[in-house]
């Protein structure tokens, strides 16, 4: 130890030799625990046992590990390949010719909020059943692709949309000119012969 | 859960604070066990060397971190936080009586008793501890601490002007004549 001064050395040796003599109360610890078990108790939100493994998952640790994961699932996906020798026949539906959609039209929406649109001339290309109210369900037979209506056809009576249709039928409607521009189906449509 | 406890120890404190505010026991058992020591001898220094004092407000300052853990802003230092409200506590306590007055010199005998088969110089070195920490209390308030900061916890001359709000230049002159001043009272004790 020098005369003048004491050194930065002595001093922290000092101090940290005379600190390893003192300890707190180990009760302290237990008190204090047992506080804070209580106010975590109050606490509304509540550690995410997920976040260990999320955080694990996307840290750089383990690499060899889950690189060996990634391995395994990529080669049962790459086992798994199934060769399907029947062709899977699937009907076109190329909406970019449908140049002009398919108007439903969606301001009468009622009743049940359905789309709405009217077939005017539908009844007399079916013959006797312009009066007649039927309760059946009239399908429109365009090729091989169903149009289902679902409520009575009567002349200008609004009825609900199918829930789904092909375009294709549409396609169709429109090159035969079936379809003007207020949705009306014409009785003289080939499709509804 | 089991990723979480393994990884408990890596964490940073001040990442142990984050989830402290998320109620996580662990990580406050954790940040205790890291700094129990460290603050109970700061304690245990700055206020007249009394064990019973420095274990009060060890409770208190860890019940203060339990019950108000949104007092630690993030992307502070946690360690020059925490010792800055150690030593706020400790002002307050001075503030609260008049601690100067009534620190009591007599340093317990026990508390630098070395073992049966030490040396004379070790007793001559835990002489010179006990007759050091005796007139470290003479020293003011604030080289006392900036004593404890350096010396024991090794902090900066920055950090401790974060702890104890001064500038770094007033730091170092005190910290000078705090060490001026025990090197002449030991020097009169003929201990260096």
């Amino acid at each position: 130890m020098k005369n003048d001064m004491i050194s930065d050395k002595e001093l922290s040796s000092i101090f940290n030799q005379d600190a390893a003599n003192h300890f707190p109360d180990e009760a302290i610890r237990e008190r204090l625990e047992y506080a804070f078990m209580i106010k975590s108790s109050r606490y509304k939100t509540t550690q995410n046992s997920f976040l260990g493994l999320f955080a694990w998952l996307f840290s750089w640790s383990n690499l060899p590990l889950k690189a060996a994961m990634v391995s395994v699932v990529l080669l049962f996906s790459l086992v798994n390949i199934k060769n399907v020798e029947t062709p899977i026949l699937q009907q076109m539906q190329d909406t970019t010719l449908n140049t002009m959609p398919y108007h439903i039209d969606s301001s009468q929406t009622s009743p049940f909020f359905a789309d709405t649109c009217s077939i005017s001339k539908l009844i007399k290309s079916n013959g006797n059943k312009e009066t007649k109210h039927s309760e059946e369900e009239i399908s429109i037979h365009p090729g091989f692709v169903t149009m289902q209506l679902s409520l009575i056809a009567d002349k200008n009576v609004p009825f609900s949309a199918p829930a789904h249709f092909v375009l294709s039928d549409l396609e169709i409607l429109r090159k035969q000119r079936s379809i003007d521009s207020g949705n009306t189906i014409p009785a003289e449509s080939p499709l509804l012969a | 859960m089991i990723f979480r406890k393994k990884n408990i120890a890596r964490l940073t404190d001040e990442e142990l604070m984050a989830a402290i505010k998320n109620g996580d026991q662990s990580a406050f058992s954790e940040l205790y066990e890291r700094f129990n020591q460290r603050l109970y001898y700061y304690f245990f220094r700055m206020l007249g060397n009394d064990k019973e004092v420095a274990n009060d407000f060890l409770q208190d300052l860890f019940l203060k971190i339990i019950n108000k853990p949104e007092l630690f802003k993030p992307g502070y230092k946690f360690s020059s936080w925490i010792f800055t409200v150690a030593h706020n506590m400790c002002k307050n306590e001075y503030r609260n009586r008049e601690v100067r007055k009534i620190v009591n010199n007599d340093e317990n005998p026990d508390q630098f008793l070395a073992d049966e088969n030490s040396f004379e110089e070790t007793l001559k070195k835990e002489h010179l501890i006990t007759q050091l920490f005796a007139e470290i209390e003479y020293l003011a308030e604030d080289q006392k601490a900036i004593l404890l900061l350096k010396y024991k916890e090794n902090f900066s001359l920055k950090e401790i002007s974060e702890v104890l709000e001064l500038p770094v230049g007033t730091i170092k002159s005190r910290l000078y004549y705090a060490r001026i001043e025990l090197t002449k009272k030991l020097a009169n004790k003929s201990l260096l």
